[in-house]
């Protein structure tokens, strides 16, 4: 769709305001396909606001969100809609239609293509069943693919969601804490079922995490963001305990002496 | 994962000390309860309250001595009762499958009616403001009028007969099941809806996929529910005219005929049991 070489997703002075405060300042980034950027940045910093506001679960009060080229910003109705079938958004909290099985999700990212009447009668086609099924496949849940979405634990429930915005076949894939509620064995093989689809299909992917310790062997790209401003911009190589510092610390001071415990977590 | 939990909550404060001054800024003293009214104005109220009540048993024209005499002539009409008749046991039978079929049509209309304007008033699925209220305002005019009353009127627009006490039914269940259903549809969790609306999925593929798989065991229950419900409301209505086991009941009062009224009230005692055992089974099914 795009030129080759362009960037998948293009954010250009973005700004929202909520109840006469700023939530997010002027953040701009842009994210190749097939790279994993990393977002940290303490509660309340902005991060959420920053996928809302991109996906336009929330109207952006100035600048540009542009996927493939296209500005999400400034389109409305089935304009919006049909550009936002190229974003996936991963939810902390999974969002799965609990009644539903693991399969029957993932076809909701190809809900759109569906005749009206096999939607109501939740009848998918062969193909769309196989595409599914194929997605389920690339995070490991095949196996799980009939069990219904409430039986999962939170892990599995996360790689199901990964395959339902698999499914819609988008070239952005935004993904908001999608580890926060998980314990460590199942965050990990959420965070390498991310990697592994933005590697394999060349998906630009954003994620933010809450825990800096994670980033290493997951992204390609760290950005931090605090007080809504986005104050960080790294290879995740290069990211160093003063870069982290500097992210959560509430007001920048001058000295980076007074090392925190955190350096040890990792 | 309390581990994960701890070490968020830890990292502005172990760094920064705006994490602690925040949250100490943040405690609001708990609000003490409203003081209890003063002995006075209890005793006012409830001197108020016991007149209002003395006034509405007078303009009830409430009579004690009409209900003592009127109990032995009940007694005689019981001891003349027994045994209940069996003469016209077919009619009655056919009847009151009448009754129940008013209530199961009724109902089964309503479901669909109800299940599209549901949507366009519940708060997460309506297109807009104005169109929510008009389909409240739709379901609450229909639900703020009884069946029978709408029987009445339909029995007057279309004559008498089951019919009319089937739309009567239809009407006001309409509105009652329309409003419970979109009550249902808001207490949805907001999350799965919103991973729909991005995938571009428009409003009635979401339904379909998202919505109904999450909310309809609530709305059979609810039906359900109504049903059980109907089944009673509509032996009323044959008192209007509306056909079923109450026309009967109410040719029986007139007619004096006590054997046959003992008759029709076991067969409505059987049938209004029967409906509510299946009915609630099934709801318990549903959990």
């Amino acid at each position: 769709m795009s030129e080759p070489g362009a960037p998948t997703l293009q954010v250009q002075g973005l700004g929202h305001c909520y109840a006469g405060a700023t939530v997010l300042h002027e953040v701009s980034f842009d994210v190749a396909p097939g790279e994993v950027v990393a977002v940290i940045g303490p509660s309340g910093a902005g991060k959420t606001t920053l996928f809302r506001a991109i996906t336009r679960l929330v109207d952006p009060s100035q600048g540009r969100a542009l996927v493939d080229g296209k500005d999400l910003v400034v389109l409305a109705g089935r304009e919006l809609a049909r550009a936002r079938r190229n974003v996936g958004l991963i939810f902390q909290q999974y969002n799965l239609v609990r009644r539903l099985s693991a399969i029957d999700n993932v076809v909701i990212g190809r809900l759109v293509h569906l005749p009206w009447w096999r939607a109501l009668l939740r009848c998918p086609t062969g193909e769309e069943r196989a595409l599914a099924l194929d997605c389920l496949e690339r995070v490991g849940m095949a196996p799980h693919a009939r069990a219904r979405a409430d039986t999962l634990s939170g892990g599995q429930q996360q790689r199901v969601a990964i395959a339902r915005v698999l499914a819609q076949r988008s070239s952005l894939l935004l993904a908001d804490e999608p580890v926060a509620s998980l314990d460590p064995t199942s965050a990990a093989s959420v965070l390498a079922a991310l990697r592994a689809v933005a590697r394999q299909q060349s998906i630009a992917v954003v994620c933010s995490l809450h825990q800096v310790d994670l980033i290493g062997g997951f992204a390609d790209r760290v950005i931090g963001l605090r007080d809504g401003e986005l104050v960080l911009d790294v290879a995740a190589a290069d990211l160093a305990d003063h870069h982290r510092a500097a992210v959560y610390r509430a007001r920048p001071e001058p000295s980076l002496d007074c090392e925190p415990a955190l350096s040890k977590e990792g | 994962m309390t581990d994960i939990v701890e070490r968020r909550d830890d990292l502005p404060a172990v760094e920064g000390d705006r994490g602690g001054v925040g949250s100490v800024g943040e405690h609001h003293p708990v609000r003490g309860r409203a003081s209890p009214l003063p002995r006075v104005r209890q005793a006012t109220v409830a001197l108020v309250a016991v007149a209002a009540f003395a006034l509405c048993v007078r303009l009830a024209e409430v009579d004690p001595r009409a209900l003592l005499e009127g109990l032995p002539k009940m007694a005689g009409w019981a001891v003349e009762a027994w045994p209940p008749s069996t003469q016209g046991l077919h009619e009655l039978l056919v009847r009151a499958a009448q009754t129940v079929a008013i209530a199961v049509v009724g109902t089964g209309l309503a479901v669909v009616a109800a299940l599209v304007v549901c949507i366009p008033a519940a708060r997460n699925l309506t297109p807009g403001r104005g169109v929510r209220a008009a389909a409240r305002s739709l379901l609450n005019a229909c639900r703020g009028v009884d069946s029978f009353v709408f029987a009445l009127l339909f029995v007057a627009a279309v004559g008498l007969g089951p019919f009319a006490g089937t739309l009567g039914v239809a009407f006001h269940t309409f509105g009652s099941m329309g409003k419970l259903f979109a009550e249902s549809i808001e207490g949805m969790p907001r999350g799965p809806l919103e991973a729909a609306e991005l995938t571009g999925a428009g409003r009635f593929r979401t339904v379909s996929w998202v919505v109904l798989p999450d909310v309809v065991p609530g709305l059979v229950s609810v039906a359900l529910y109504m049903l059980e419900f109907n089944i009673r409301a509509s032996i009323v209505l044959g008192v209007v005219g509306a056909g079923g086991i109450g026309q009967q009941l109410k040719n029986a009062i007139d007619l004096l005929d006590f054997p046959r009224l003992l008759t029709i009230i076991i067969i409505i005692f059987v049938m209004v049991a029967a409906v509510d055992t299946v009915s609630s089974r099934l709801r318990a099914h549903l959990r």
